[in-house]
């Protein structure tokens, strides 16, 4: 039994022995499985280990280079992590941002909006939108939109998400357009013309201040309105309606300018229309420019009328210039021919027959010539003094002693029998036409010449005093002189105060030198006293007053 | 000389020809002075049209002219004849009544060899002429 027993647990002990291999074989199989899976599994992890490392390190990389600046900031607006993209903004390294707080690097006038943005995502633990102003180390302000959302940190701490874009361009034009759009609106609003827009329907967008000043409607009433809507007459519409339709269709500036009958009268009004476009270059809307041109109109029909006037008189003027010529021309070619005839005729008859005639007949013929030569001379006057009133003055600076030195030189030589002392003074320069006071002053010096003929000691001075205003200039002489109770008739053409057989000559040379120091803006005057002599006086304007 | 040297006067006025007729006569002067009272007959003269042959009318040495003729004016004359070139070189004097009528003629810019201002005497038309070498034809007169 024992060996039985001794078998049997012998058996067992073999039986439990191959079944203990077996189980171990099992096991051994079995862990090896689990080994080969367990490497399996360990090598997965390490695959997905290095895949997760490699998306780490990208998108740290797509963090950092993001074109937008991101952040981590506390509720306390500490910043936790940023960024390259935000470290470049601010100018400064990351390593020094890192745990300093957001507010530093804001303008101090934006904290406000900057706790207001972290307290609202606090309050509605969602998002939240703001726009505000940083300042970078290089002290520029940078514009920002800051868009935050909300996170929790491994310690549940409450951390915000935050990406800040730049808008510092977009700022600056939306800034310059809002600064040219308040221009364009401070010079509409104070314009003298009336502006208005129109949009593709005709219809008003915007109208200036004087705009609702013409009309006498608010603003309010006139935009959203087309012309017609406003009530204007039919063909103003329809005028206003064609031009600014062509202005959106050929994308060009057209002026127009048309008439308004209006209660007090006819209004003329010209517009500028001026097509406006988007950005690809199509026209949006037309600004109307108006102005109101009756003021203009009427200066210029008036300028128009005022020059036909002078057309006219110009023409008249011309006409009687014409006449004058001829006339003159007429006198001194046709009064002159009969006078020709008269004297041809007479010393012919002189000459060929008068030899045996009686002394009375040669008296008559001796008056006959006398006469024609004094008719030859009063032509020749007359013909001067029309002269010396038309001939167009030109001015310089005349000496008045050199022409009388000259003259009275003259004188003497052509009058050796007579003996004249002149005396002439200094500062005898005036402004004047030389022809003509040349002619004026020689006139008077003749007449001074010829009325001291019967004196015994003859005098004849020219000189000037200098009165407050002006220079007085005078001919003196101690010859007969006149009654001055005649003196008004000193200057009247043909006038004599002497008879022509005491002192001959045509009575027109003092009426010349009126008429050339009137035509000097000057005044001419005598004073005399019958056998003392005769003074006579004249001023003339200075350069640039004379006509 | 040439007693043909032809002086061609145009004038209207009757008693200035009679003068100037008998200034020549007393003088002696042998040049034909062929005389014309209208404008446009000095122009038919001038340029040989209606009767005025070449034969019976041969073209003067030089023309005294009025300004005031009938019809035709001297301006318009002397305007005729600086325009044509058969007549452009033909020395022209004109006669005035006053000095004042030169400018006329100077602000008409037509060349003009000279003036001879009325009534004219031989002195005038001496000197006149001498200016174009021109003489006088005084015949074999003995002095």
């Amino acid at each position: 039994m024992a060996a039985d027993k001794k078998e049997r647990k012998s058996q067992k002990k073999k039986k439990n022995k191959i079944l203990e291999n077996k189980e171990r074989n099992t096991f051994i199989n079995q862990s090896q499985i689990h080994r080969t899976e367990k490497e399996v599994i360990y090598q997965d992890l390490n695959q997905d280990y290095q895949k997760h490392e490699r998306l780490v390190q990208k998108f740290d990389r797509i963090y950092d280079f993001l074109p937008v600046g991101y952040v981590n900031l506390t509720k306390e607006g500490k910043i936790l992590r940023c960024n390259l993209a935000f470290s470049s903004m601010i100018g400064i390294d990351r390593s020094f941002l890192n745990k300093s707080s957001l507010f530093d690097f804001v303008l101090r006038k934006d904290w406000d909006l900057l706790s207001d943005h972290l307290d609202k995502l606090i309050e509605n633990h969602g998002k939240a939108k703001c726009q505000l102003k940083l300042k970078n180390m290089k002290d520029n302000v940078v514009h920002v939109q800051m868009e935050s959302s909300f996170d929790q940190d491994e310690q549940d701490r409450m951390i915000t998400m935050t990406s800040i874009m730049e808008i510092t361009d977009r700022v600056r034009i939306h800034n310059s357009l809002k600064k040219s759009e308040e221009m364009f609106r401070t010079l509409a609003e104070n314009a003298p013309d009336i502006i208005a827009r129109f949009d593709r329907n005709l219809r008003h967008i915007y109208v200036n201040e004087k705009t609702t000043e013409v009309l006498g409607i608010p603003k309010k009433e006139i935009l959203g309105k087309t012309n017609r809507d406003l009530g204007y007459p039919e063909n103003l519409v329809g005028l206003w309606s064609e031009k600014i339709s062509k202005v959106f269709r050929k994308k060009k500036k057209f002026i127009m300018e048309y008439q308004v009958e209006v209660v007090e009268g006819r209004r003329y009004f010209e517009t500028s229309l001026v097509p406006e476009f988007d950005e690809k270059g199509e026209v949006i809307s037309v600004l109307g420019i108006t102005r109101d041109v009756t003021h203009f109109k009427e200066h210029e029909q008036k300028i128009i009328a005022l020059n036909k006037q002078l057309d006219q008189k110009y023409r008249d003027l011309n006409l009687v210039n014409k006449e004058l010529k001829s006339f003159t021309y007429s006198v001194s070619h046709d009064l002159r021919a009969p006078l020709r005839s008269i004297k041809g005729f007479t010393e012919a008859l002189k000459e060929d027959f008068s030899e045996d005639w009686p002394d009375e007949a040669k008296d008559y013929l001796r008056r006959i010539l006398r006469a024609s030569n004094r008719m030859t001379h009063l032509i020749d006057s007359l013909l001067e003094l029309s002269r010396l009133s038309r001939k167009k003055l030109e001015t310089e600076l005349i000496d008045l002693g050199q022409i009388a030195r000259k003259f009275s030189s003259e004188l003497q030589t052509s009058h050796p029998e007579r003996n004249v002392e002149f005396v002439i003074g200094d500062g005898l320069e005036v402004w004047g036409d030389p022809q003509l006071m040349n002619a004026a002053l020689r006139n008077l010096i003749w007449n001074a010449w010829k009325f001291t003929k019967p004196c015994s000691k003859p005098r004849i001075e020219l000189g000037v005093s200098n009165q407050k205003r002006e220079k007085i200039y005078f001919v003196r002489d101690n010859g007969v002189g006149f009654d001055m109770s005649y003196s008004h008739k000193l200057f009247i053409p043909f006038q004599r105060l002497h008879s022509s057989s005491d002192f001959p000559g045509a009575g027109i040379g003092l009426s010349s030198v009126q008429r050339i120091i009137h035509r000097h803006n000057g005044r001419i005057w005598a004073e005399a006293e019958e056998g003392k002599g005769a003074t006579f006086y004249f001023t003339v304007k200075e350069k640039g007053e004379s006509k | 000389m040439n007693p043909e040297k032809v002086i061609l006067l145009a004038e209207d006025n009757s008693d200035e020809i009679e003068l100037i007729k008998r200034m020549f006569e007393k003088n002696r002067i042998q040049n034909k002075l062929e005389v014309i009272q209208e404008g446009n007959e000095v122009l038919d003269y001038l340029f040989h049209r209606n009767n005025f042959t070449i034969q019976d009318y041969p073209m003067p040495s030089l023309v005294l002219l009025d300004l005031k003729m009938p019809k035709v004016d001297g301006l318009e004359i002397l305007q005729e004849i600086r325009d044509n070139r058969k007549t452009a070189y033909l020395p022209v004097f004109i006669l005035i009544s006053h000095i004042s009528e030169k400018k006329l003629i100077r602000e008409s810019q037509l060349r003009v060899e000279g003036f001879i201002q009325k009534p004219i005497t031989l002195k005038r038309l001496k000197k006149a002429v001498n200016k174009i070498d021109f003489s006088l034809d005084f015949g074999k007169q003995t002095p």
